[in-house]
């Protein structure tokens, strides 16, 4: 299909060229496009809030917050004002003593309470629990520690502001911090993917489009029959006999996504194969394996990278079906598929649970696939259309 | 290439053969059975279904009745859909999901190569941004949230269109949307990737220099080089999108087969799940087998020897 | 090529408009589109084991007795009974005018045949067990005596006697049940399994089957020889599977269905705010419970399990985490339920939450588990709800010093491991009761019971009263002894109950003569749409 590196490919004449390798002229392009850098950029950003942002971010993933469940993404911190005074109420009713006026003043509030007998000063803990105060103390008129017996006294409790920048999910958890757990794994899911895509997928593609005939025949039928077995079946054996486990999520990724490749590039290096600059190899006795790293691979890596970046994105989404077999990542961890599907179920319920995991998903493999495209122009022509 | 079609047919069977008798021992050594629902059955009853069911009877008899019924055109009866046999519901789902596969398919290889020629002549314009930023999208959002969305807005909030459901081919219209956006846009950008290449190609080139019209050089000779890996990529698809789509059939409710492998799979309905992968198995040899034609068709260069 | 193009999308958009008007009304007969759970296993109502086949054949086939739009048990086929004083021997009269949808009257020899035809072994009949109160039904589907000895006989073609085994106060009730439903013995006869096909089946309900398309929809029609006909005023039910409730909810509301048999939880924010009067909860009899696997050393000390049934915060998980959807749980039968009156309860259902974990650290430290060192797993099968469920559930734990880990499991995989005695902790299950007696409830963990009796629990003491319940004819007796056992249950804790179903369902406002009731059935003949 392209015999542009015809000239740096045909073998005895490389040593002579002061040429860039072929990964060092891609590096030099890649640097010349603005938009592929700013996304690679970007992608970098993703794998570092991926990384470090768990971490760093106030809530933990996990941390539950029963008193938040399903609040609406805000930029504003939680509670909102007119809540805190009816929560306290609520709160203070469980201790089951007499309650006054509640007061509200800046982040303190302050209600008087009494009893028939002594007030016992455990029935802070009413008020502690409640994720909307902290600090519950029990006073006397001065603001001084209650005495011991009193019968009447004044709750105050710090209003305890919280950030759900995002909002939270079903269970009242932060879901910014889970979107940050979630691209952790998904990228980590997204990188291995591609990886077996890419060695696998392309190795065998490569082999198998080259020695043709017999062997290619064989290869090709491995392939359809792989496309033919059920998935399911295969992830529930997994479980089964493995138990659950991290690892066989990237295993049973990792053996479903190199097929498509697998047969791109076996289609490629058919065509490949005829090329003048591999015949000219070719008759020059260079070895099979040499053949097929040097000259099929490197040419036919245009659609593969292009493929590439197709396969990220459904290796994200892959993993939210295996999740549901019992297969991928257990709560409380999650990943961007389980996410954007939990979002699409409460589509109009909790419409910010879709938007943001969904949206930050889209983001993803979007970063993902820029500068895999601009990777893909690097078998380039000097001069003509650019 | 006639011999060559020839040889391939015949080795399709033991292709099949071998998908068969994987998939037979795989699915049986899965845990639980089509009896074990929610609720679980008195074990005197249990009895009596596998003794209806020959399933009292050791694996590899039953594996050996399997075949000799496959050999008959016999996928037996289903088990969770007992008054039909699973040729039945092929009968009835097959045409169904062909159809709504098929156009989506021939739309999205229509469409998709369009634009994506369109965006490779005008690279690095508006409209290959347009075209190329539009894909990323496509690429990106899972059919799962695209289907009830299109629903939603198309069939709730504007009321153009049924929200789900069968029978006209008003009900066609948002399936074959949603299943043909996503191949629009991976068939745009194998196809814009492969005509930038393919432009700076010699036969190319030399079409130029013989100062051949500009549609007659990127309509036959640069598109007929750039779709090969379309053409490859289309293989697999076509046998995915053919064979029906669980998430597009589950959400709008379409009579089609996309759902069978899961709803069987899940329901441990042993015979559904087998006839499923017989069907995929057929549609995949015969779609790799079509691309392998096409490649010698498109490229004769390429020799199958 | 793309002026072509945007030609076609015009003239496409041009006709999607008047057609979306014109498919909404096609016909002037009275079509009612209800969406149901998913497609039934079989029409066969003698395989059938769900509640979603339970409302196909409730339109299909019309029972001795049937249950009226408010679960009340009505004559159907039967114009009156008597029973005999020890409660053993029932006659029915059958009456003249009940005919099947090919003209055929209904006899008594058909209810004897599909009487016998279900205990046959070779029928394989899954609920076969739901009618061995009948006599010598158990022996039949054993295969150690003969169809002819069951306990039913036809005295004449209008007269049929039923002998039970012993008396059992909730029979009439079990006779509303699919299996007790008749079959037309010719068409049966003649057309072998095939006699559930569109053309081949007769059927005596009020419906009769018209086309069935697996996952579009089952067409039936209404049956010109139901005896009640002319009160018959819906033409035609299209019953419509939703496997994705999401997906009926949308046709709900672009008006292509009249009805949803289920709700997504995920949306019942959304509902309340806008369906108004059209979203319905109704109390029903199912207990969402947590079986605990007694044999495990640590989890063998009956206070461990009280300790952590006191520190789950059952409202939060009813109201919240189920968007009210679920009903907080103090007892394993559900209330509502016949032949029971006051339910045995949990001692600290009036209690706060807090005072509860602090009654549940005490137990715990009595029990001798310190702080932080007791670890279980919950294990739960897909499903959104039961993963946030159990999420929740780990928090709560947490408070009371228990760490636990939560791994879910594919469906199919997880009840036969739980079937087969799998090494689990804590699980989830839930259990729709069949018919309204506490019996149905309780049966499930007599020691006998492996397929229900999930945590292995054995207590002869227990079954000791199943059975003496199961002797005794005195209602509130009865009654007396079930509660003991309940009560024996709730003490020992080999499951802990959290939460009473409630059944869910969307009604359109045009459709009348939806009464919401504990037993959720909903027959068609009792409705009729507003045009």
């Amino acid at each position: 299909m392209s015999n542009t590196t015809l000239e740096q490919a045909s073998g005895p004449r490389e040593p002579l060229v002061a040429g860039r390798s072929l990964g060092q002229d891609a590096w030099l392009r890649l640097r010349r496009n603005r938009a592929a850098v700013a996304s690679a950029v970007v992608l970098l950003l993703l794998a570092l809030a991926g990384i470090v942002g768990p971490w760093i971010h106030a809530h933990p993933y996990d941390r539950i917050y029963p008193q938040y469940v399903r609040a609406p993404a805000s930029l504003e911190a939680y509670p909102k004002e007119d809540a805190i005074v009816p929560a306290f109420e609520s709160a203070l009713e469980r201790a089951r003593v007499e309650i006054g006026e509640i007061e509200l003043s800046g982040s303190t509030v302050r209600a008087p309470v009494s009893d028939d007998e002594a007030l016992d000063p455990r029935i802070v803990r009413y008020i502690d629990r409640s994720d909307l105060f902290s600090n519950a103390r029990l006073e006397d008129e001065e603001g001084n520690e209650m005495m011991e017996g009193a019968t009447s006294a004044f709750m105050v409790a710090d209003v305890q502001r919280l950030r759900f920048v995002f909002g939270t999910d079903a269970n009242g958890r932060d879901l910014l911090s889970r979107i940050l757990i979630g691209i952790r794994i998904s990228l980590a899911i997204g990188v291995l993917a591609s990886m077996m895509a890419l060695l696998l997928g392309v190795t065998y593609g490569a082999i198998a489009g080259y020695l043709g005939g017999r062997v290619d025949n064989l290869m090709m039928r491995v392939v359809d029959v792989l496309y033919s077995l059920p998935f399911i079946f295969f992830v529930i054996l997994l479980v089964v006999f493995f138990g659950r486990n991290f690892v066989l999520i990237f295993i049973a990724i990792g053996c479903t996504e190199w097929l498509d490749m697998a047969r791109i590039v076996r289609g490629q290096t058919l065509t490949i194969k005829r090329q003048e600059y591999v015949q000219a190899a070719e008759a020059l006795g260079v070895s099979d394996a040499g053949i097929v790293r040097r000259h099929i691979i490197p040419n036919a890596l245009g659609p593969v990278v292009v493929f590439v970046t197709l396969l990220v994105p459904k290796a994200i989404l892959l993993e939210s079906l295996l999740s549901f077999l019992g297969l991928g990542v257990q709560e409380p961890l999650t990943s961007l598929g389980l996410l954007i599907a939990e979002g699409a179920a409460n589509m109009r319920g909790a419409a910010w649970l879709s938007d943001l995991s969904g949206g930050d998903a889209d983001g993803d493999p979007v970063r993902a696939q820029l500068p895999g495209r601009w990777i893909a122009r690097r078998p380039r022509p000097e001069g003509s259309l650019t | 290439m006639f011999a060559y079609v020839l040889r391939r047919f015949a080795g399709a069977v033991p292709t099949l053969f071998i998908i068969v008798t994987i998939a037979f021992f795989m699915i049986r050594l899965a845990p639980g059975g089509p009896f074990d629902l929610e609720r679980p059955l008195d074990p005197l009853i249990m009895k009596n279904l596998e003794r209806a069911y020959n399933f009292d009877k050791p694996l590899w008899q039953q594996y050996l009745i399997y075949l000799g019924n496959l050999a008959q055109g016999d996928l037996g009866p289903s088990f969770t859909r007992r008054d039909f046999s699973v040729v039945d519901l092929f009968r009835t789902g097959l045409p169904v999901s062909i159809q709504l596969g098929g156009i989506a398919l021939s739309i999205a290889l229509v469409v998709g190569v369009f634009l994506g020629a369109l965006a490779a002549l005008r690279q690095n314009t508006w409209v290959d941004y347009m075209v190329v930023g539009t894909a990323t999208f496509g690429i990106t959002i899972p059919t799962f949230v695209i289907a009830p969305v299109f629903s939603l807005f198309f069939g709730v909030m504007m009321g153009w269109l049924p929200a789900g459901g069968w029978g006209t081919w008003q009900h066609m219209v948002l399936p074959i949307a949603t299943l043909a956006l996503p191949q629009i846009a991976i068939i745009a950008r194998l196809t814009r990737g492969a005509t930038i290449e393919a432009l700076r190609s010699n036969h190319v080139r030399t079409a130029r220099a013989y100062g051949l019209p500009s549609y007659v050089v990127v309509g036959v000779h640069a598109l007929r080089a750039a779709i090969l890996p379309v053409v490859s990529y289309l293989g697999p698809t076509a046998a995915a999108l053919l064979t029906g789509s669980v998430v597009v059939e589950t959400i709008f409710g379409i009579p089609g087969i996309g759902r069978y492998f899961v709803q069987g799979a899940l329901g441990r309905d042993y015979t559904l799940v087998m006839g499923t992968v017989v069907v995929i198995a057929c549609f995949v040899i015969v779609f790799n087998l079509i691309v392998d034609v096409l490649y010698a068709w498109l490229d004769p260069r390429v020799r199958y020897d | 090529m793309l002026r072509q193009l945007m030609n076609a999308a015009m003239l496409s958009a041009a006709m999607v408009v008047p057609g979306g008007l014109v498919a909404t009304q096609a016909f002037a007969e009275v079509v009612y589109n209800r969406g149901n759970d998913t497609d039934p296993t079989t029409l066969d109502h003698h395989k059938t084991t769900t509640v979603a086949e339970g409302h196909l054949m409730r339109d299909l086939y019309e029972g001795l007795v049937v249950q009226n739009n408010k679960a009340e048990v009505v004559p159907g086929v039967a114009e009156s009974w008597e029973i005999s004083d020890d409660g053993l021997v029932y006659t029915f009269k059958l009456r003249q005018d009940a005919k099947w949808s090919n003209g055929d009257p209904v006899k008594a020899s058909d209810f004897v045949f599909t009487y016998q035809r279900i205990q046959n072994p070779e029928t394989a009949a899954p609920y076969a067990n739901m009618q061995y109160p009948i006599l010598n039904a158990e022996a039949i589907n054993k295969g150690e005596k003969e169809l002819a000895e069951l306990g039913a006989k036809a005295l004449d073609d209008n007269t049929l006697e039923i002998t039970l085994n012993a008396p059992t106060p909730y029979f009439l009730e079990l006779l509303t049940h699919q299996t007790g439903l008749p079959l037309h013995q010719a068409s049966v006869e003649e057309h072998g399994t095939e006699f559930t096909r569109p053309g081949n089946m007769v059927t005596n309900g009020a419906y009769m089957l018209e086309n069935f398309t697996p996952n579009d929809k089952i067409t039936m029609r209404k049956n010109p020889h139901f005896h009640d006909a002319d009160n018959v005023k819906i033409d035609v039910v299209n019953f419509i599977p939703f496997e994705d409730r999401a997906t009926c909810l949308r046709r709900f509301e672009a008006g292509e269905v009249h009805s949803c048999s289920d709700l997504d939880n995920q949306q019942m924010d959304y509902m309340k705010a806008n369906l108004g009067e059209q979203l319905r909860v109704a109390p029903y009899l199912g207990v969402y419970y947590l079986p605990v696997k007694v044999k495990k050393e640590k989890l063998s000390d009956q206070r461990v399990r009280q300790a952590i049934s006191m520190a789950i915060d059952r409202e939060f998980l009813a109201d919240e985490i189920w968007r009210g959807t679920m009903i907080p749980a103090w007892s394993f039968v559900p209330p509502g339920i016949g032949n029971y009156g006051e339910n045995a309860t949990l001692p600290y259902a009036e209690d706060d939450i807090l005072d509860r974990e602090d009654a549940a650290k005490a137990l715990l430290e009595e029990a001798g588990v310190a702080e932080g060192s007791l670890s279980i797993e919950l294990r739960h099968n897909t499903g959104e709800n039961h993963k946030n469920t159990m999420t929740a559930l780990s928090d709560m734990l947490k408070n009371i010093g228990i760490n636990s880990t939560i791994v879910e499991m594919e469906g199919t995989g997880y009840f036969d491991y739980m079937k087969q005695d799998g090494d689990f902790d804590m699980t989830r299950a839930g259990w729709i009761g069949d018919y309204s007696d506490p019996q149905n409830f309780l049966f499930l963990f007599e020691s006998e019971n492996l397929g229900f009796n999930y945590p292995r629990w054995e207590n002869a003491d227990y079954d000791a009263l199943m059975d003496k319940a199961a002797q005794t004819i005195d209602i509130d007796a009865r009654a007396e002894i079930l509660r003991e056992a309940e009560a024996l249950l709730l003490e020992e804790m080999p499951i802990i109950p959290i939460m009473y179903y409630s059944s869910g369902s969307l009604v359109s406002d045009k459709l009348n003569g939806w009464e919401d009731n504990v037993m959720n059935v909903h027959g068609t003949r009792w409705m009729s749409i507003e045009q």
